[in-house]
C-alpha cells in the first residue's frame, strides 16, 4: 500500500457520500475511515492510496484504472480467513462498518511483494512462455511451483456455509441498465402499466447520468433521475446492487443483487422470464495502448470523473487527459472545477474536433512514477506530432480511447453484431430473442440520443406486447459533451515500453505481436495464446483494443472479425450464490419413511437407496449391526421397513391381459388371493424391473416394483396404455407412498405376528407362501402378503401409510420377547445373496436380457410381451452371453471382491465375467458370490479364476445361491 | 406424526393432513362428467389443472378429490359411473401446506417458476418446488395458495418453506427500510 502522508482527496462537498457517517474499515490491516455510500476503492483513493494490488503475472504496481464493473486491477479479498470473499473488486465493495480487505495478488503487501522479481524476468514470461520452457527434464518437476504461483487470492479455509438467496420471477418487460437509456425506457414502460423490471448495477440509478451532469427535460440530470424514480415507485419493480450476469434461451435472464448490509456478502439470485427485454448496458470506456500505461494513477478519463462526481474523490491534483475524443474533454472542466490543476490535453488525432488550441496535438510515450517505492505517475514524456518531446508533471493520467458497447448479455442471448465504423465498436445487429439493445450499448453514446433511444425501445417493446402506448415525448437532454461524438479509434501508441492491453492477465501489444509473428491470426487463438480478455474481468477493457491491434497487425479490417464471444457470467459470482436456497439441507431431496424417526431412535444409519433415506443398519460398528441383524432373521425374527417398494393398483376388465403384455411371464392365470413374481423387459427384451404381483380380484391387481423403480415404471404402464394400447380397458393407480410395508422375516416371524394380534389363520396351510390376506393385524386393517426376499418365512405387512408408525411400534413390541430386531438394507441384501435372489441393478446391468437371468421359459409363451421380439434374436439367445450364476469359493475364507473378473483356469484371455455381488455366510460358514460369466449356465461345475488385487482365486461355477436350496425354510 | 408446521408474518404458512383421493375413469362414458357433478354436488372440472369445489383434474381422466373420505368418493363414483373407474385414497401419503398474507407469493417465487403474481384463481398446478412434485392451487382471488407433496417430503418441504419465509421477511424488511431511507433522504 502506498499512502500519501499529505493527501488532500475527499472534497469538502458533492458526491453521493453521507459525510455524516464515518464508517472505519482496515486495508492491509491498517485502520482507514471513509463514508457511508463510499465504495472500497473511493474510500481507499479518499485515503491516499494509489497502490491497489499487483498484476497477475509479473506483479507490477498496479492502481485503479476505472470506478465501476470493469476495473481490472484492484481484485481485493474481504473478510477474515475463515470466511474470506475473493477477487471481490474494490469498484463493487460497498464501504461498511468494520470492513477487512485486501488486495489478492502480493506478498506481504501491495507496496512491497516479493513476486514483483517476476517482472524483473518478464522478457521470459512473454506469451505463451509456458508452452515453450519447463520441458527438460520434466514438466512435473515445474507444475506444482507454476500451480502456487497461478491464481489470484486465497479462498477461505473454511466451507463458504451462507444461504444465498434466489427467487424467480416474471414480468412484460425486464430493462437491463439504469442510466440514462433505462431510465427513459422504465418511463414508458411505468406510464403503460406495463409489468416491468428495472436492474442497476450500482446503488443508485442514473448511471453515467448520475455523475457526468447535464440536463434532462429541463432540468438538472440529478433532478431528472429522482423524478423518474419517484414515478416507478409502486409501478415498476427497481432492483438496485443488481448485475445481469447471464442471458439464457427464452429471455431468461440471471441476476445477482447484493444484499445491502449483508455481513457475509450474500446474494440473491434471481431468474427472471421476461416477455421482453431491453438491455441498455451502456458502454465502456477504452484504455490507450502506450508505454508505461499501467502506472498506478493512470486511469481511464470516466474513471477520474466518477470518483470525483460519485464519491466527491479528487484523484491527484494536477491532471495530464490524454483522450482522442471530445467526450472525455468533459472531465478536464469538472477537474478543474474541483480545484484541480489541468496539466496539459493531449489528443492524437491531427485536427482535434472542437480544437480549442490548449491541447497539445501528440501522444503520452513514457510516465515516471516517484521513485522507488511510489511508483504512482509523476510524469510523463509527451511526444508532438513534429517530434518534440515534452516533459510534463501530471500526478493523474486520465485516458480515453473511446467506447466499446458492452454487448456481453446481447452475445449471449445469441444476437449477432458487427463493427460499426461509424460508433467505432462492435454494435448490436441482429436480435434473435424478444430483446432490444438501447442506449450506449446501441451505439447511442451521446445523452440526447441514449434517452431517445430508450424511449424508442420501450414504445417498440409495449407494442410487441399488444400494450396501449402512453402519451409521452422523449425527456431531451443536453451535457457539455452532449453534441459531441465519442466514438474513436483504439489507439495505440508506437513507442519503445511496455504499453499493456490487458492489465488483468498482463498482457502487452508485444505479446499480440509475438502471438502474430508465431502465426495466431484468429482472434480466439490469439485469445488462448495470450490470456487476452480471459479471467474474471473477461475483457471489459482489453477485447477491442486487442482487435484492433491484431488487425493492424495481420492487415485485416476490424470488421471482418466478428468480435469477442460472451458467455455467463457476465461478472463473477459465488458458487454458493448459484445454489441459493438449496444448501445444506436443501442441496438435493431425500424422501423419508413414515417411520423415519423411529429408525433414528433405534440408531440407524441412514442412507440413499433410490431417493429414500433408509436404515443401511442399525447400530455404531457396522459389521457388528449386520451380522447380528443376519443372525436375527436366520434364527428368530427381523422386522424390515419396505414402505418404498413399489405398489402400483391396476384395474380393469383387460387388467389380466394387460400384464399378460407388460411382464415376461403370465399373469393372467394368477388367481385372486395369490402373488407371483414377475419380470419386466424393455423392448430390447433387458430387464428392467422385478417385483412380486398380488392378484386382488378378477379385474383388479397390485404390481410390486422395486423402491428406485416404482415412479418409472408407473410412467412406462401408463405410456404403453395410452400411445399403444387404447384398446385396453384399464385404470393404473401408482400408489406406493400410500402404502407403508413392514415385513417380518424369520422362523419366528409367525409368532410375532401372533402376539401382534391378527384377524386371521396365519398356519402354513391356510396362509401358504406366496398368497395374499386382507384383515386386521395389530389393530389395523392391512393387507398381508407371504413373500420373501431372504429366504425365510416372511410376512409383509401393508397398511394406510400414516398408520406405519403404530404398526411398526406394535409389532416390535410383539417381538420384543421373541428376539425381533430391526433389520436394515445392507442385511436385508446379504440375505438374499445367501439365497440367491437376483437384484436387479446389483447383479443385472443395461445389457442383461430375461435369457442370461435364466428366464428361457418366457420364450414358450404364445401371446406376445414387452422385450420379446428381441429375446427372438439369435444374438440375444447366444449361449456365450453372460448368465447369472453362483461363485463357490475353491481357496479361503475371504471375500471376492464385487467387479471382479473371470476367466478360464490357465488362461489369461479376456473376461469371462465379473462378481456381481458377494458376502461372506455365516450360516454356510463360508464366502457365497454371485456372479455374470459366459455361457455360465452350462459351465456348471467348470473352475474359473476369479482376478483380485490381492491375487488370482479360484471359484467354481454353481447354481446360485446356496442356503436352503430347496426351500423349506420359506414355505414353512 | 411430525407436527403441524405453524410460521407467521407477512405470509402465515401452516401444515395439516389432507384427506386426498385420486379418481380415475377408464373409457370415456356419456354425459359422466355431469353424472360425477350431479353426485358430488359440484360443477365438474374438465379443464386441465382446474378447481371446482376442491376437485382438480390433475390428469387425463384422473381427478384429485380433496376433502372428502375416501369411502364417501368410492360411493358416488359408483353411483355416477356404470364403467370401469377407481379410487385410490392417497391422502395418508400427503401433507398440504396453507401460504397466505401479502408475503405468500414471494415465499413460493424462491422455489418455483411459476408466475406466482399471475396465478389464476381457482386453478392448480403441478410443477417442482424446491427439486420436488407438487400440486400448488389458488382456490380464490386472495393472496392464498395450498402446497400438496408427498409426506416422505415433508421435512424438505418444512425446510424450504422456512428458509424462503426467512429470506422474504428480510427481503421486505429491506425494502421498507430503504424506502423509508430514501424518503428521508431526499
Amino acid at each position: 500500500m502506498r499512502r500519501r502522508a499529505s493527501s488532500n482527496a475527499r472534497l469538502p462537498a458533492g458526491g453521493d457520500v453521507e459525510r455524516s457517517k464515518i464508517l472505519n474499515f482496515t486495508y492491509e490491516g491498517r485502520a482507514l475511515r471513509g463514508f457511508a455510500g463510499d465504495t472500497l476503492a473511493s474510500a481507499l483513493l479518499a485515503n491516499g492510496v494509489s497502490v491497489f494490488g499487483r498484476s497477475f503475472k509479473y506483479h507490477r504496481p498496479r492502481g485503479l484504472l476505472a470506478a465501476g464493473v470493469e476495473e481490472p486491477n484492484a481484485l481485493m479479498a474481504v473478510g477474515s480467513r475463515s470466511a474470506r470473499r475473493v477477487n471481490v473488486r474494490a469498484t463493487e465493495i460497498e464501504l461498511e462498518e468494520g470492513l477487512d480487505a485486501a488486495p489478492v495478488n502480493c506478498w506481504p503487501s501491495a507496496r512491497f511483494d516479493l513476486a514483483s522479481i517476476n517482472d524483473v524476468f518478464s522478457r521470459f514470461l512473454s506469451a505463451g512462455f509456458y508452452y515453450k520452457s519447463f520441458m527438460w527434464p520434466s514438466w512435473a518437476l515445474y507444475e506444482p511451483m507454476i500451480r502456487r504461483a497461478a491464481g489470484l487470492g486465497v479462498p477461505s479455509s473454511t466451507p463458504d456455509r451462507s444461504i444465498h438467496d434466489n427467487l424467480y420471477a416474471h414480468s412484460d418487460l425486464l430493462i437491463v441498465g439504469g442510466g440514462a437509456a433505462g431510465l427513459a425506457a422504465a418511463r414508458v414502460a411505468a406510464a403503460a402499466g406495463a409489468r416491468t423490471i428495472l436492474v442497476e448495477q450500482d446503488v443508485h440509478l442514473g448511471g453515467a447520468l448520475r455523475w457526468r451532469g447535464g440536463e434532462v427535460a429541463g432540468v438538472s440530470a440529478r433532478a431528472w433521475i429522482d423524478e423518474v424514480e419517484a414515478g416507478l415507485e409502486a409501478r415498476v419493480r427497481v432492483l438496485t446492487r443488481t448485475t445481469a450476469l447471464g442471458y439464457f434461451d427464452h429471455n431468461e435472464v440471471l441476476l445477482s443483487e447484493r444484499i445491502a448490509g449483508d455481513a457475509e456478502g450474500r446474494t440473491r439470485l434471481w431468474r427472471v422470464r421476461a416477455k421482453q427485454v431491453i438491455l441498455a448496458v451502456g458502454a465502456i470506456e477504452r484504455p490507450i495502448v502506450f508505454p508505461g500505461n499501467d502506472r498506478p494513477n493512470v486511469m481511464l478519463a470516466s474513471g477520474v470523473h466518477r470518483y470525483l462526481g460519485q464519491y466527491g474523490v479528487r484523484v491527484g491534483r494536477r491532471l495530464a487527459l490524454f483522450a482522442n475524443n471530445e467526450a472525455a474533454h468533459d472531465l478536464a472542466r469538472a477537474y478543474a472545477a474541483a480545484g484541480g490543476e489541468i496539466a496539459a490535453i493531449i489528443d492524437p488525432r491531427s485536427a482535434p474536433a472542437g480544437g480549442d488550441g490548449s491541447r497539445i496535438e501528440g501522444e503520452i510515450i513514457a510516465t515516471e512514477g516517484g521513485g522507488v517505492g511510489d511508483p504512482a505517475v509523476r510524469a510523463i514524456l509527451v511526444r508532438g506530432r513534429d517530434g518534440a518531446r515534452t516533459r510534463i508533471e501530471a500526478d493523474v493520467v486520465a485516458m480515453s480511447g473511446g467506447w466499446s458497447a458492452s454487448l456481453e448479455l446481447f452475445r449471449q442471448s445469441g444476437g449477432r453484431g458487427g463493427f460499426d465504423n461509424d460508433a467505432q465498436a462492435f454494435l448490436p445487429a441482429h436480435s434473435v430473442q424478444a430483446e432490444q439493445s438501447a442506449g450506449a450499448c446501441n451505439g447511442a453514446l451521446g445523452l440526447e440520443q441514449a434517452l431517445e433511444d430508450g424511449h424508442r425501445a420501450a414504445l417498440a417493446a409495449l407494442g410487441r406486447l399488444n400494450l396501449k402506448t402512453p402519451e409521452l415525448a422523449a425527456p431531451s437532454g443536453s451535457s457539455a459533451s452532449a453534441a459531441r461524438a465519442a466514438a474513436a479509434r483504439a489507439h495505440r501508441v508506437a513507442a519503445k515500453g511496455r504499453a499493456f492491453v490487458d492489465f488483468q492477465n498482463d498482457v502487452t501489444a508485444s505479446d499480440i505481436e509475438l502471438a502474430v509473428r508465431e502465426g495466431f491470426r484468429s482472434p480466439e487463438h490469439v485469445k488462448r495464446y495470450t490470456t487476452l480478455g480471459m479471467a474474471p474481468d473477461q475483457g471489459k477493457t482489453s477485447n477491442l483494443n486487442g482487435l484492433a491491434i491484431l488487425a493492424d497487425l495481420s492487415g485485416a479490417a476490424l470488421s471482418s472479425f466478428k468480435g469477442p464471444s460472451h458467455r455467463f457470467p457476465y461478472t463473477p459470482i459465488a458458487l454458493g450464490a448459484l445454489s441459493g436456497l438449496e444448501r445444506g439441507a436443501l442441496a438435493r431431496p431425500y424422501r423419508m419413511m413414515a417411520c423415519h424417526d423411529a429408525h433414528v431412535a433405534l440408531g440407524a444409519r441412514l442412507e440413499e437407496y433410490g431417493s429414500w433415506l433408509r436404515p443401511a443398519f442399525y447400530g455404531v460398528d457396522e459389521k457388528a449391526a449386520i451380522e447380528a441383524e443376519i443372525d436375527a432373521v436366520r434364527h428368530r425374527a427381523g422386522i424390515f421397513d419396505a414402505s418404498p417398494l413399489g405398489k402400483i393398483e391396476v384395474k380393469g376388465p383387460d387388467a389380466a391381459k394387460f400384464l399378460d403384455r407388460v411382464y415376461a411371464n403370465t399373469m393372467s392365470t394368477l388367481k385372486p388371493g395369490r402373488l407371483r413374481y414377475g419380470l419386466m423387459l424393455n423392448e430390447f427384451g433387458i430387464v428392467i424391473d422385478d417385483g412380486v404381483t398380488a392378484r386382488l380380484s378378477e379385474d383388479e391387481f397390485l404390481v410390486g416394483t422395486t423402491g428406485a423403480g416404482a415412479e418409472r415404471i408407473s410412467a412406462m404402464l401408463e405410456e404403453w396404455l395410452q400411445c399403444e394400447w387404447r384398446e385396453l380397458d384399464v385404470v393404473i393407480a401408482p400408489v406406493t407412498q400410500a402404502w407403508g410395508v413392514v415385513t417380518l422375516s424369520g422362523p419366528k416371524a409367525r409368532a410375532v405376528l401372533v402376539a401382534a394380534g391378527v384377524d386371521f389363520d396365519v398356519s402354513p396351510e391356510a396362509f401358504p407362501h406366496m398368497h395374499l390376506r386382507a384383515g386386521v393385524v395389530a389393530g389395523l386393517n392391512a393387507r398381508v402378503a407371504r413373500v420373501s426376499f431372504t429366504g425365510e418365512v416372511s410376512f409383509e405387512v401393508s397398511v394406510a401409510a400414516d398408520v406405519t408408525g403404530v404398526l411398526w411400534r406394535k409389532l416390535s413390541e410383539a417381538g420384543a420377547s421373541l428376539g425381533l430386531k430391526p433389520v436394515g438394507i445392507e442385511a436385508w441384501m446379504h440375505l438374499r445373496t445367501e439365497k440367491g435372489f437376483l437384484h436387479i441393478g446389483a447383479d443385472t446391468d443395461g445389457t442383461t436380457n430375461a435369457l442370461d437371468v435364466g428366464w428361457s421359459h418366457v420364450l414358450k409363451r404364445k401371446s406376445d410381451f414387452i422385450g420379446r421380439r428381441s429375446l427372438m434374436r439369435v444374438a440375444d439367445q447366444a449361449d456365450d452371453r453372460p448368465q447369472f450364476v453362483g461363485l463357490e469359493l475353491l481357496d479361503g475364507q475371504t471375500l471376492l471382491p464385487v467387479g471382479s473378473h473371470l476367466r478360464e483356469a490357465g488362461a489369461d484371455g479376456p473376461s469371462e465375467g465379473h462378481v456381481t455381488s458377494s458376502v461372506y455366510s455365516r450360516v454356510l460358514v463360508r464366502p457365497v458370490a454371485l456372479a455374470m460369466v459366459r455361457g455360465g449356465r452350462r459351465r456348471m461345475g467348470e473352475i474359473v479364476h476369479v482376478k483380485t488385487k490381492a491375487g488370482t482365486r479360484r471359484a467354481r461355477i454353481v447354481t446360485p445361491g446356496g442356503y436352503d436350496l430347496e426351500g423349506a425354510r420359506l414355505e414353512a | 406424526m411430525k407436527p403441524d408446521m405453524v410460521v407467521c408474518g407477512a405470509a402465515s404458512i401452516e401444515e395439516q393432513g389432507v384427506s386426498a383421493c385420486v379418481l380415475r375413469v377408464g373409457r370415456f362414458e356419456a354425459d359422466y362428467e355431469a353424472a360425477l357433478g350431479r353426485v358430488f354436488g359440484a360443477s365438474w372440472p374438465n379443464a386441465a389443472n382446474s378447481i371446482s369445489n376442491g376437485i382438480v383434474l390433475i390428469e387425463p381422466r384422473a381427478w384429485l378429490v380433496l376433502g372428502r373420505s375416501a369411502t364417501f368418493v368410492r360411493a358416488c363414483a359408483a353411483s355416477a359411473l356404470a364403467g370401469l373407474h377407481h379410487v385410490a385414497d392417497i391422502g395418508p401419503a400427503k401433507r398440504m401446506w396453507r401460504i397466505r398474507g401479502e408475503g405468500a407469493s414471494e415465499v413460493l417465487m424462491r422455489g418455483a417458476a411459476l408466475d406466482f403474481e399471475r396465478f389464476p384463481a381457482a386453478s392448480a398446478a403441478q410443477t417442482v418446488l424446491a427439486q420436488i412434485p407438487v400440486l400448488i392451487m389458488r382456490r380464490g382471488r386472495e393472496e392464498s395458495f395450498e402446497i400438496i407433496a408427498d409426506s416422505a417430503y415433508g421435512a424438505h418441504v418444512r425446510c424450504f418453506l422456512r428458509r424462503a419465509h426467512a429470506c422474504m421477511s428480510a427481503d421486505r424488511s429491506a425494502r421498507a427500510e430503504r424506502r423509508s431511507a430514501r424518503a428521508g433522504f431526499k
